[in-house]
């Protein structure tokens, strides 16, 4: 049994300084995820989902609080946690195969394997402008989750996908997540998404953005597309969409 | 989009017809052959110094690609550092700028004062102009990379040496295909001045000795010969950097 990774997120505050005047983005957000487990936050464009995981990933210092990894503190450019960015990532100098292994921590067996594992294993020797988009996203996750992250960050990684090749990435998001068993915490703006893949939905509202409500979601995995159409998906859906119209 | 064949063969006929109406200007007898000799003039020069003309173009050659490497190399290395260390670029900033506007042409009166007509203080004159343009071009090039690139370099866990490396260093290059070119026809303009001002050989040397003797369709042999080398250079500095991007997506390409 592999050690289990927490993120402790404690009482953050964001505030951006524009022309001397703040303004607030995220209020009081406090959250605590164990590994395994996939949440997705959930809100409407610009609430701040956004700056919340790019404060979690180092990227952004929070105003207030506080945000720790396994019991120690995350810092501006702290190299731990690999992110899936929702605009296209991938190194278009280097080839599929190395923009996996330009992760220190990959070699180019599991590089190799891990292109295998998202059906890139031929494309491995080639430049990115030959890919399609969907194919560059599966770069992304087989290079965000080869190195054995204890977490990975997606900032609404499918928002520009067609809904079949977004489909098909959720479902291979979910088998790369059950084979390594990290966290995921990933943002949306996709009901339908949050529901199909996470284990919580963490919804954010307001301005300044606060947690509104944190749902678990009861569905057992592996989750069939079918599953969409049943009552009680459907029920939580408006239940999500309608914390969302509150604020 | 043009093949090849065609490219190279659109490129022929434009130097031939520029030849031929040069040629058609001199035979009519409208302008005195002192003034502009006609294409065979410069042939017959050229034919006349034989041998005698490559260590001049030997020499200028020289002096253009290595005053060209060392300060584009140069350039380039220095605009990296002072966005590596930014104390470092803040302390240098102003010193490129009240550089920079200055022509290199106008320091050569202290550069034959230190150095003499030696080679040394030739390459010190070109690799100071390119570099000065380089530096510029590379600080620019590195303020428009896409930052999210950066920021998933360092979310792969990256150490800022290799973000330059494998991150910064790649995404400039196409970018600095521009500022590559236009210091190298600066290369060559500096090497030719300061083949005017002191030399022994080189095509700059030959045009003011042929000066002298009015002989002016050498000064010509010179000129087109300059051209000549610096066409080749461009050429092969353009397939250069072409080879290092490939993995770019051209126009040409989005065309087709």
């Amino acid at each position: 049994m592999p050690k289990r990774t927490i993120l402790h997120l404690e009482q953050l505050h964001k505030s951006y300084s524009v022309e001397g005047k703040d303004f607030p983005v995220l209020e009081n957000i406090d959250l605590t995820i164990k590994s395994p487990e996939i949440v997705s936050i959930v809100g409407r464009s610009g609430c701040g989902k956004t700056t919340l995981l790019n404060v979690i990933a180092g990227f952004l210092q929070p105003t207030h609080g506080k945000v720790y990894l396994d019991g120690k503190e995350v810092h501006a450019n702290d190299q731990r946690i690999p992110m899936i960015f929702q605009q296209d990532t991938v190194f278009p100098w280097l080839t599929v195969h190395k923009n996996l292994t330009i992760n220190p921590l990959v070699n180019a067996e599991e590089s190799h394997q891990w292109l295998e594992h998202v059906e890139l294993g031929e494309k491995k020797h080639i430049h990115p402008k030959f890919l399609s988009g969907g194919m560059r996203k599966r770069v992304e996750m087989a290079r965000a989750f080869a190195g054995k992250p204890p977490m990975v960050l997606a900032d609404e990684p499918f928002g520009f996908l067609d809904p079949v090749t977004k489909r098909r990435l959720q479902g291979l998001l979910s088998e790369v997540w059950a084979k390594q068993r990290t966290i995921v915490l990933f943002s949306t703006h996709d009901v339908e998404e949050s529901l199909i893949l996470s284990d919580r939905v963490v919804v954010l509202g307001g301005s300044p953005a606060r947690i509104q409500r944190i749902i678990s979601i009861p569905f057992l995995r592996p989750r069939p597309e079918s599953l969409r159409f049943e009552p009680e998906f459907q029920h939580l859906r408006k239940e999500v969409e309608e914390i969302l119209e509150m604020k | 989009m043009f093949s090849n064949s065609r490219a190279v063969l659109i490129s022929i006929v434009s130097v031939a017809a520029f030849y031929g109406a040069w040629w058609g200007i001199t035979a009519l007898g409208w302008i005195k052959p002192l003034l502009l000799p006609s294409p065979f003039a410069v042939l017959q020069a050229g034919m006349d110094l034989g041998w005698g003309l490559f260590p001049h173009v030997q020499a200028t050659a020289f002096r253009i690609l290595s005053g060209f490497t060392i300060g584009a190399a140069g350039g380039i290395m220095l605009g990296l550092l002072t966005s590596y260390f930014p104390f470092f670029g803040l302390a240098l900033q102003p010193h490129i700028e009240s550089w920079r506007p200055v022509p290199p042409v106008a320091l050569v009166p202290f550069f034959i004062l230190w150095f003499g007509f030696s080679v040394f203080g030739k390459l010190l004159l070109v690799s100071l102009g390119c570099a000065l343009i380089l530096v510029v071009q590379t600080q620019e090039a590195v303020r428009n990379i896409s930052p999210r690139y950066i920021r998933a370099a360092h979310s792969l866990g990256l150490s800022k040496v290799n973000v330059y490396r494998m991150v910064v260093l790649p995404a400039i290059l196409p970018e600095l295909r521009s500022g590559l070119r236009i210091a190298l026809a600066l290369s060559v303009s500096l090497v030719v001045v300061s083949e005017f001002l002191g030399a022994q050989e080189g095509l700059g040397y030959l045009i003011t000795v042929a000066k002298v003797t009015f002989s002016t369709p050498t000064i010509l042999l010179g000129i087109i010969l300059l051209g000549f080398l610096s066409f080749t250079f461009d050429w092969l500095l353009q397939k250069g950097i072409d080879r290092l991007t490939t993995w770019r997506e051209t126009i040409a390409e989005s065309l087709e």
